[in-house]
């Protein structure tokens, strides 16, 4: 189920500890809040050390120390990784590597509108491929028929529309409709394309609804892509 | 080791040498090396125990802060068992800081007040260098 899945995304929260005064505390949450990871903050150990960050690896061992003063240069856009990724060692490893992984955040209707639209251009771009979506009420999908309706006339995209609701959805060349009885998807906006070709168009948005905002996540990963595909499928 | 020789033999050129009649032989000794001036900066700190582990990752990321770059976890376990084997036992013979092996924990001393101006002259001069 896709409440299982969200749970997976946010248990994988990592945790740093930095050695540095509060001074950092700004520094630190701009460089990591929106990677999803927690800072630990712990006094510095001397008046003569500047702040420094430990890594720590999948298992929270020790993966490598940086000064925090060289860490902005590293983790703000664009990334470039040292030269030899070869060579690189495993403390910048599981920092680039963060940069890439799946996040779990709270989210506005207008950003999973427009994460939506970004989701549906890539499966409209991309070299043939599936879409799948899934619509919390009627009113939503109803307000969306033309753009899939285009997404259904694409050659080589498959779309399959998820639980629209309690209406009834006009027949749409290239777009199947599931429906959802049950009302399992009743709280969800949710959307994932895999490319046929291409795995960098692959992507996922799943977000769960709490009063008026969500919290969930948006994906390039293909296994958790794949995830909520076939979770989608199933409902 | 050369470097371990130069080093335990004689005050390396930025240590601001105090004033020797102040500070015995075995002191002075044991505060010829960095990292053990590093470990007694970080003792005299915080009046708390340490973990020979947490000890360890902190001077791994006091060097990382003097390198500017990212030490790496074969470099901080290099430090570890450095500081197990050489200086903490060095540290807790010349009464700067007591070092139990067996559950390897770190406990600062009360130290003169001469020891901690030499510390902290040291190491900040080692900073600037």
């Amino acid at each position: 189920m896709l409440d299982s899945l969200l749970d997976r995304v946010r248990e994988s929260r990592r945790e740093f500890v930095a050695y540095a005064d509060e001074r950092a505390d700004d520094d630190l949450a701009k460089l990591f809040g929106s990677h999803g990871v927690r800072v630990e903050r712990r006094p510095l150990p001397s008046s003569h050390v500047d702040p420094f960050l430990v890594v720590s690896d999948d298992d929270g061992e020790f993966a490598g120390a940086i000064a925090v003063d060289g860490l902005e240069g590293l983790l703000e856009p664009p990334v470039r990784p040292p030269a030899e990724t070869d060579d690189v060692s495993e403390g910048y490893r599981v920092l680039f590597e963060l940069l890439e992984e799946t996040v779990f955040s709270t989210m506005e209707r207008s950003e999973l509108l427009a994460v939506s639209r970004e989701i549906e251009d890539r499966a409209a771009r991309a070299d043939g491929g599936t879409l799948r979506a899934c619509f919390q009420r009627f009113a939503a999908f109803a307000a969306q028929i033309d753009r899939y309706r285009w997404l259904g006339a694409r050659p080589n995209l498959d779309v399959h529309v998820h639980a629209v609701g309690d209406g009834t959805p006009p027949a749409l060349p290239g777009v199947q409709y599931h429906p959802d009885p049950d009302g399992a998807l009743d709280r969800y906006w949710a959307l994932a394309f895999e490319s046929d070709g291409a795995p960098a168009e692959t992507t996922a948005l799943v977000a769960r609804q709490d009063g008026d905002t969500y919290e969930g996540f948006w994906t390039d990963d293909p296994r958790v892509t794949r995830d909520v595909a076939s979770t989608l499928a199933t409902v | 080791m050369t470097d371990e020789g130069r080093s335990e033999g004689a005050l390396d050129s930025a240590v601001e040498v105090p004033d020797p009649w102040e500070l015995d032989e075995r002191t002075l000794r044991a505060l010829a090396e960095p990292t053990r001036r590093r470990v007694l900066d970080v003792l005299l700190t915080a009046d708390r125990e340490w973990s020979l582990s947490e000890l360890a990752t902190v001077l791994a990321g006091w060097e990382a802060t003097a390198s500017g770059g990212m030490t790496t976890a074969e470099e901080r376990r290099r430090i570890e068992v450095t500081l197990h084997h050489r200086h903490l036992p060095h540290l807790d013979a010349a009464g700067l800081a007591s070092y139990d092996p067996s559950s390897k924990t770190v406990t600062p001393e009360p130290v003169d007040e001469a020891v901690e101006r030499a510390v902290s002259n040291a190491v900040d001069g080692e900073r600037e260098a």
